[in-house]
């Protein structure tokens, strides 16, 4: 018998729609042993995973749309976000390193986003087909 | 986002009205931020004690207002719950903010 459980969500291409992500992936997280730290560590890589499709694969066309895919069963939790717009280049080599630095002068303002991703999840796959983009991130439970 | 002021000591003292700091409202903060903090502000407190969701932009914003207070003064961040602070240390930002537990600290570690 299978008993994983999913759930697909659909949000328009616009920045203010993220923060609906993070409640339901936070809904989800409370259905796992994870601390507060842990299940706020998984919401906030979804809603990065979110933020970059909308910023870079569709520049914030609100009249795109980016769909995340929600599975969970007894061992791991799986998290997908696809969008149809314009691909990541070169994701094996994003988010290795964090970008910081001691010197308050000199640390970069962006590029964290796909590293806190990578911290976040236990697995991360990213596949640019020839219609849809797909991260997927797996946490082991 | 709305942006409460104060001043305690001779301390600027900034709270955000809202619960997330994010790609959503992080660059409506960083402005507001900036613009005040041009107006001779040398020490600031940021009130995060109400901060329930950081992400990377936001992370991007506090950085800029920290940068530019760098050049003048220091930016302390009071507050932050287990949560953010549990962000600051994965992406080692704690490394590069100043941070206190309350504004009451921030305010003293001002004036010590």
């Amino acid at each position: 018998m299978d008993f994983t459980r999913r759930m697909t969500l659909k949000v328009g291409s616009e920045l203010k729609n993220v923060s609906l992500v993070g409640l339901a992936v936070r809904g989800v997280c409370s259905e796992l042993a994870l601390s507060q730290g842990q299940a706020y560590i998984l919401e906030l890589a979804v809603c990065e995973a979110v933020n970059n499709s909308i910023q870079h694969a569709y520049d914030q066309d609100p009249e795109r749309e980016v769909e995340v895919r929600i599975s969970l069963d007894s061992d791991q939790v799986v998290f997908q976000v696809l969008d149809w717009g314009r691909p990541m280049q070169g994701f094996e080599g994003l988010g290795l390193v964090s970008p910081e630095s001691r010197d308050p002068r000199s640390a970069p303002e962006g590029g964290r986003g796909i590293y806190i991703i990578r911290k976040a999840m236990d697995r991360v796959e990213y596949a640019a087909g020839s219609q849809d983009n797909v991260l997927t991130m797996i946490k082991f439970i | 986002m709305k942006l409460n002021f104060a001043e305690l000591g001779g301390v600027l003292v900034a709270k955000m009205a809202e619960d997330r700091l994010e790609a959503a409202n992080a660059p409506r903060f960083k402005a507001q931020m900036l613009a005040r903090l041009g107006q001779g502000v040398t020490r600031v407190v940021l009130d995060m004690s109400g901060l329930d969701f950081v992400d990377s932009t936001g992370l991007g914003a506090l950085l800029s207002c920290n940068k530019a207070m760098a050049e003048r003064g220091e930016m302390v961040l009071a507050g932050p719950g287990e949560k953010i602070r549990r962000l600051l240390a994965i992406t080692r930002l704690d490394r590069v903010f100043s941070i206190v537990d309350d504004v009451d600290q921030g305010v003293r570690s001002f004036q010590g």
